[in-house]
């Protein structure tokens, strides 16, 4: 079973604020009967409940009844092409934003109402930008300062982003890593329950971006929550427990992390002795009745849709046998996040602005 | 409020601020004193309305004349750098920064206008002690008595200056904020600003009355210089503190409903 959401729209009443305890709780998910979707149904737990929130800018429609819910205490992936409107719904829900229509709320608070619940939410919306001729230190003060946080923490946070060394230095003087490591820890100076991270790992090297995987992952070992929207979907593979995927402002999939990637059609790699022989293999089972299979560099890729990926490397074996090819390789690859990103969001030409 | 105010002061208060403050200050005094010394002539030689008088220096308030005369030329100069830098906040995204960390946005547009506003009162008060310092070294060589300038009446003069200095200093500064808010782009306000408390309302006041009376800039340059010929201090100080309520008011409505999209 497998939570998802299509045309942006979930059942009513489907989506709800729960309760907030510390522990978190998957959301039950179910086929839904009409229409051949896929629907949450209900949540006991969620720190973020978004429920066919809109946003428009003139005509264009940058984010449509979007709804999906995050539970608490997960590291949550908010995937999509650029322009499917991920910076715009994390802007509303810090309130920088005004949505058009639809709700939301963050923490059991209503965005619309009392702006109260931002002090228990740390945020890096776009791009980070601070007083460039302030220290790193200092810009921390400043804000330390203006949200009322505990200035002792900003020793503490500038040694998470590693950023401690060159705290005295300008801002204006950083690389961008550097930037993007300050925006991070602005955001977790407040000792937030939920963090909103847009392309938190954007200019960060190897390292930071390592560093910035272990930083989520223990944020979210705290019990808090974290939804961060990233195109680097090999590292969201690595740490996300739930997914969000949208496209065209709209959702596209919600759910657990496991559950999309178990979804997704498993690929058998079938490499013949010769190279020679790639392509009477790839007519071989072709004309055995496999519908997608392709070359691939020295192997053939077989997409076991729908059938048991073992069965489909056993019958791969057996024509290969009669047809008198050996085979060097033949193993069973499960897909990847991007594998299903790819299946699941359309290509298009428009550089993807809805 | 008082919470962005302090952060916004604890900016103000660096060291570089501080030499800035300073300069100004002594600029602005030297300028003002001399241009108001050098010029000043006997009051049965000098066209009604033009430029002040010896006499004018010897009376009670003469020790800031100039601060007096000096403050209602700083007009374009304090919109200019009101709006500009409370645009630079938004085109440059640091209140995007600010607002994931205060979200009631009335207290952060205010804190930082009021933290400017006292940064500029106290340019202002420096300025009118190093005018006064001024004067009275200039008074002897241009034949201005300083003997009503040092009693109860010199100080309640000098003090009545500033005051109104200050008033206008804060209408000029809420019309400089709303055109920061509305506009959001330092080239932008930088030109309106210039545009409209420069050339716009001055133009029109010299060929109309009704502009003198009632233009929103025209009416904090006229309480800044505690009155003019044309407008009493009462009219302007009252137009100007209808105007920054109203100022306010737009501004404040601007900032809770428009996105923070940059």
């Amino acid at each position: 079973m497998v939570a998802a959401c299509a045309s942006g729209r979930s059942r009513p009443g489907g989506l709800r604020p729960g309760s907030y305890g510390k522990k978190p709780r998957l959301l039950r998910c179910e086929w839904t009967p009409t229409g051949g979707t896929l629907s949450v149904v209900g949540s006991t737990d969620a720190a973020i409940v978004v429920r066919e929130l809109t946003k428009r800018y003139g005509r264009r429609l940058a984010v449509d009844r979007l709804s999906f819910e995050v539970p608490v205490g997960v590291v949550a992936g908010f995937i999509g092409p650029n322009g499917a409107g991920k910076s715009t719904t994390l802007a509303m829900l810090v309130r920088l934003v005004r949505p058009t229509g639809g709700s939301a709320a963050v923490l059991g608070h209503d965005i619309a109402s009392s702006p109260d619940y931002i002090r228990r939410v740390g945020a890096l919306i776009e791009a980070p930008a601070f007083y460039p001729s302030l220290t790193g230190q200092q810009n921390l003060d400043l804000i330390a300062k203006i949200g009322r946080h505990d200035p002792r923490r900003i020793a503490a946070v500038l040694d998470e982003v590693a950023l401690a060394e060159r705290a005295a230095d300008r801002y204006g003087t950083y690389s961008t890593g550097m930037k993007q490591r300050l925006g991070i820890a602005a955001a977790l100076l407040g000792n937030p329950d939920v963090l909103l991270l847009d392309e938190p790992a954007s200019g960060l090297d190897p390292v930071g971006i390592a560093d910035m995987r272990k930083l989520l992952t223990a944020v979210a070992r705290e019990g808090r929550t974290v939804l961060v929207s990233s195109h680097a979907l090999a590292d969201l593979e690595q740490v996300c427990d739930w997914l969000v995927m949208i496209d065209r402002g709209a959702c596209l999939y919600q759910g657990a992390a496991d559950q999309l990637l178990a979804s997704g059609s498993t690929r058998v790699h079938a490499a013949p002795s010769a190279t020679a022989d790639l392509d009477r293999l790839r007519q071989v089972l072709t004309a055995a009745g496999h519908l997608d299979v392709t070359i691939s560099g020295d192997h053939i890729v077989v997409a076991a849709d729908g059938v048991e990926a073992r069965e489909v490397a056993v019958a791969i074996s057996r024509e290969a046998a009669i047809a008198g090819i050996a085979l060097a390789r033949l193993e069973n690859v499960a897909a990847s996040l991007e594998d299903r990103y790819l299946e699941m969001v359309p290509h298009r030409q428009d550089g993807g602005q809805p | 409020m008082t919470s962005v105010l302090d952060a916004e002061l604890t900016l103000l208060r660096r060291r570089r601020m501080l030499m800035l403050g300073v300069g100004t200050a002594a600029a602005f005094a030297a300028i003002t004193t001399l241009a108001t010394f050098l010029s000043a002539k006997p009051a049965a030689i000098s066209p009604p309305g033009r430029g002040t008088t010896l006499e004018a220096l010897s009376a009670a308030g003469g020790a800031t004349e100039a601060f007096r005369i000096g403050t209602g030329f700083l007009g374009v100069l304090v919109i200019v750098t009101f709006a500009a830098r409370m645009a630079i906040e938004f085109s440059h995204g640091t209140m995007r920064t600010l607002l994931a960390h205060e979200p009631r946005r009335w207290r952060v547009v205010t804190g930082k206008m009021l933290a400017l506003v006292v940064y500029s009162a106290g340019i202002l008060a420096l300025a009118a002690g190093l005018t006064a310092v001024m004067a009275l070294a200039l008074a002897p060589g241009q034949d201005v008595s300083r003997t009503h300038w040092l009693g109860l009446d010199g100080a309640q003069a000098a003090v009545g200056d500033y005051l109104s200095a200050v008033a206008g200093l804060v209408g000029w500064a809420i019309l400089g904020t709303l055109l920061g808010v509305v506009f959001r782009s330092v080239p932008v306000v930088v030109a309106v600003g210039l545009a409209w408390a420069g050339p716009f309302e001055h133009l029109l006041g010299q060929a109309s009355s009704m502009a003198i009376r009632y233009f929103p800039a025209l009416q904090a340059e006229a309480t800044a210089a505690g009155g003019t010929i044309d407008v009493s201090y009462r009219h302007a100080l009252a137009l100007t503190l209808l105007y920054g309520a109203v100022a306010t008011a737009v501004g404040l409505l601007i900032v809770s409903r428009r996105d923070i999209t940059a």
